[in-house]
């Protein structure tokens, strides 16, 4: 019973992270009808800006004001990096291709991702890189009689302070109405007087900077990181926000936390090595009986 | 028209960016140069071993990019998985190579045949799936495919490492040095490259192109959309296996790694870098993506980030790709027809095709009848227990105010939907329940309310679409070109023009159909649903977005058809038309017939004044 409650708290720290990654997609798409390849890769670049920090410059900073403020501190500038790389890849890469159709985006979305995923490689080499140990917090407390680190808590306090941060914007502000709203048909949104690049600007800069901070705690949760794991990430976490219904906020959180879940129930106890085969399936299965998501409603095409 | 500005307007159709830019070069010296210098590559004195197996790898990915072209170019599916099909072929063949011991050449069909079949089983239950649905499947599929070689199943994959010493093939003499594996690659895409020309200009090919531009019109009109989507993944899955054999022999052994999700996305960018749908763009897109690399190869570090920035400028600056597919004019299509031979006597222009028409002597007897149709969306009921009666050799109106259910009843009856209760009957045969390419071999053709036409197809070949289900040209007729698909091609060419000109679009037939102006698309696709042959043609409110002058004609067009022997269906809003041509009108209101009669009469029914006027006390 105590392995089965570690394994369900493992799942939920890593569904945290794809939830947080699912937000960026499943809102991205919302918008702009467009799978964004490069999300992926963004997550990862998040995660080696908090390296450079942790390690580096800001190991003053660890040092001044305690391993948990300088968390907090490389938190808040990996989400205002990675927010500023997402606005500027829709800029560069998105916004001119828009008009020539979603093949065209397709192929310039997975251009960008090759681009960020190399430009990793070329700044911090091929090989992957551990955060030191000195940066991560190594409490440990019992709970009920199941070890939890201070980390995981840590962890998935934040994540579900910052999902229920956005599920209030976008469901109950009016700039989150004007985001569902471009969601829903981009042109009449426009007539409506909503200014639609200003939700685009928002989205892609609120995306990435979620995926970014969920990077950092991806890196400090596994101690390790490598500059193509933006690919894996990515495609699980596309997957949670199919499994929860594209384009749904709430869906984004629960495809995200179901797909951890059940992932690290299927490694803890049918097989590690079968697990992200078995994630596919289910992912196709989805699209097969219920390609709306958990939460997503149906949409008839108009002839 | 002259043949510069048909051009110009061909290629001008393709992506507005490059509008009516003129052809830097011609494409039949490009393919001469391009064959020529393929053929002396490795027989000049310069090339090394090295660049004569970069040579090989293009023609690898040249093969592979022709394979996914297939099924993203030509039917427009996102498949982000491709490599997948490759790995089976390369898997089939190193597994039943080292195992069993059967040569490599002989494993070519097989692996063709593993890849394909492959293709079918995992594409059958997903194929309804649209756009990016279908792109994130074909990722899941690819993915699956590399986990599952990692993992060595029953220790048949050997697991992260692959499997290594596989056979070199033996054809005469064996195949062993850089210059046989080059030679035999590019002979085998010659020869696949000849077929795939042959499909594009075929019954088959255009059934593709109408899938990709709009899949609904394309089922509406008589393609079985889902049998052609399927087998283009087969054919592409197989092609990707002929790949993937070639490529095991050479290296003469096989790992997961080279099967990776990156692997799919180089294809994507192959085929959409060279052009959707064009041979030799996507053999130029296969030629960038092998180059590339080695051009910077010194910079190793950086190559790749050069390579997305390069994608991304390719989108911005030319989206359309290197060398966008250009259309075939008519000409063109019954040149290919005649080929050494001559012309075939059936296949002039200017003989009058048979134009059926039907019995007058059972006009008035009934044709369509709809029984107590229903269909709700949710709670809300679009057609609730509609009777209708359609009658031979007559034009019938269906009027009634918006949201009346009238574009819903068209839907039930050309099969787009199914009712939930009641049925139709056609020529006293049901067909609620058939799916529409079936409806439409029965006789019922239709127009749609919002135009859809093709438009990067020539007006020609979107009439050619009405044609399809008249025909029965395959997939070994039209790459073998046999006669039978010779006299049909030319039949149905023949038919298109006589629709094309029925309509006033004669002139046209070359141009794209983007190009034309609204009110002409409307006739175009009046025409297209001619050229289906139907005995019932069903248009859905034809006059909108014409003027009065423009409806006049219409109305005289209609009574033509009907001259000729058609029965025509259809809902219109303009009272001026229905009156000009109708002889039965039908009157809807919330999903149920409330009148029906000759306009006259019609005009003074209370209810219908009360449907569309509201009633007095309000």
């Amino acid at each position: 019973m105590s392995t089965f409650i570690e394994q369900l708290i493992n799942g939920l720290t890593i569904g945290s992270f794809y939830a947080l990654v699912a937000l960026g997609y499943s809102m991205v798409y919302g918008v702009m009808k467009l799978i964004n390849f490069a999300h992926g890769d963004l997550f990862a670049f998040g995660a080696y800006i908090g390296y450079t920090i942790l390690t580096s410059a800001a190991g003053k900073v660890t040092a001044s004001i305690g391993i948990w403020g300088g968390m907090a501190f490389t938190a808040g500038i990996v989400a205002i990096c990675v927010a500023i790389a997402g606005v500027l890849v829709e800029r560069i890469a998105y916004r001119p291709v828009y008009p020539s159709g979603r093949l065209s985006l397709v192929v310039s979305a997975l251009g960008v991702a090759i681009f960020i995923q190399n430009s990793i490689m070329a700044i911090w080499g091929s090989r992957p890189q551990a955060f030191p140990a000195s940066v991560v917090p190594s409490l440990r407390f019992s709970l009920l009689g199941i070890p939890v680190t201070a980390l995981q808590v840590t962890i998935l306090g934040i994540s579900f302070a910052l999902m229920f941060a956005i599920w209030m914007i976008v469901e109950k502000s009016t700039f989150g109405a004007a985001i569902r709203a471009t969601a829903l048909d981009r042109e009449t949104a426009t007539l409506l007087g909503i200014d639609v690049r200003k939700v685009i600007f928002f989205v892609f800069a609120l995306g990435p900077g979620l995926g970014g901070v969920a990077g950092l705690m991806n890196g400090l949760y596994y101690r390790a990181i490598s500059f193509n794991m933006g690919w894996n990430y990515g495609l699980k976490a596309f997957t949670a926000t199919i499994l929860g219904g594209i384009g749904n906020i709430p869906g984004a959180m629960i495809g995200g936390l179901l797909l951890g879940i059940v992932e690290s129930l299927l490694s803890g106890y049918v097989s590690g090595a079968w697990k992200d085969v078995f994630v596919f399936l289910l992912l196709i299965a989805t699209l097969i009986f219920r390609p709306t998501g958990i939460l997503g409603e149906k949409t008839a095409e108009k002839v | 028209m002259n043949i510069t500005k048909s051009i110009m307007d061909r290629i001008g159709g393709i992506s507005p960016k490059s509008g009516g830019a003129k052809p830097r070069f011609d494409r039949k010296t490009f393919t001469l140069v391009s064959v020529t210098l393929l053929v002396l590559f490795p027989l000049l004195p310069f090339i090394d071993n090295y660049w004569i197996d970069v040579g090989f790898y293009f023609g690898i990915y040249a093969l592979l990019g022709l394979s996914l072209n297939i099924v993203l170019g030509e039917v427009g599916l996102f498949d982000l998985g491709h490599t997948a099909f490759y790995a089976i072929g390369a898997y089939a063949t190193a597994i039943l190579n080292t195992k069993f011991h059967i040569p490599i050449l002989a494993l070519l069909p097989l692996s063709a045949l593993a890849a394909g079949l492959f293709a079918w089983l995992v594409t059958a239950p997903v194929i309804h799936l649209k756009g990016d649905y279908l792109c994130i499947v074909t990722i899941g599929i690819g993915e699956i495919v590399r986990l599952t070689m990692i993992n060595n199943p029953f220790g048949l994959t050997g697991g992260p490492n692959g499997i290594n010493g596989i056979d070199t093939p033996n054809l005469i003499v064996p195949i062993i040095s850089s210059r046989q594996f080059y030679y035999l690659i590019w002979a085998i895409i010659g020869i696949i490259a000849f077929g795939l020309v042959r499909l594009q200009r075929s019954r088959v090919g255009r059934a593709w192109n109408y899938i990709r531009e709009d899949e609904t019109a394309a089922e509406a009109l008589g393609v079985d959309v889902r049998h052609y989507k399927l087998a283009a993944f087969v054919l592409g899955a197989a092609l990707a296996g002929i790949a993937g054999n070639i490529y095991a022999s050479k290296q003469m052994s096989v790992s997961p790694e080279s099967f990776t999700f990156m692997e799919s996305s180089l294809l994507f960018c192959i085929v959409l870098l060279g052009g959707l749908g064009s041979i030799p763009g996507t053999m130029l897109g296969a030629l960038a993506i092998t180059v590339f690399p080695e051009i910077f190869r010194p910079f190793a570090k950086y190559r790749l980030m050069f390579f997305g920035l390069a994608l991304l400028l390719m989108m911005i600056f030319r989206p359309a790709g290197f060398l966008p597919r250009l259309r075939e004019s008519g000409e063109t299509l019954r040149a290919a027809l005649r080929g050494k031979r001559r012309l075939p006597a059936e296949a002039k222009k200017t003989d009058k095709p048979e134009v059926r028409s039907p019995a007058l002597a059972d006009q008035g007897s009934p044709l369509l009848e709809v029984r107590g149709a229903e269909l709700s969306f949710g709670g809300v009921t679009a057609v609730a227990g509609m009777d209708a009666d359609i009658t031979k050799g007559r034009i019938t109106a269906l009027i009634g105010p918006n949201g009346a259910g009238k574009t819903t009843l068209f839907n039930l009856i050309t099969g787009i939907y199914k009712p939930q209760k009641g049925k139709i009957n056609f020529k006293k045969e049901k067909i609620s329940g058939d799916s529409p390419h079936a409806i439409v071999r029965k006789g019922i053709a239709r127009t749609f309310q919002n135009i859809r036409i093709f438009p990067t197809l020539t007006c020609l070949e979107n009439v050619l679409c009405g044609q399809h289900c008249r025909g029965s040209a395959g997939f070994v007729s039209s790459i073998f070109r046999l006669p039978s698909q010779r006299k049909e091609e030319a039949t149905m060419l023949t038919y298109a023009d006589h629709c094309l000109e029925r309509v006033g679009l004669a002139e046209s037939a070359d141009r794209l159909a983007s190009f034309l102006p609204y009110g002409k698309r409307r006739y175009l696709e009046i025409a297209r649903a001619l050229a289906a042959q139907p005995d019932l043609i069903v248009l859905d409110e034809p006059s909108s977005g014409l003027n009065d002058g423009e409806t006049a004609d219409l109305a005289k067009l209609l009574l033509s058809l009907l001259a000729d022997g058609l029965s025509i269906l259809l809902i219109e809003h303009d009272m001026s038309l229905v009156d000009m041509v109708s002889d039965h009108v039908i009157v809807m209101q919330s999903g149920r017939k409330i009148a029906e009669g000759a306009m006259c009469d019609i005009r003074r029914d209370p209810r219908v004044i009360e449907a569309y006027l509201g009633s007095e006390e309000d």
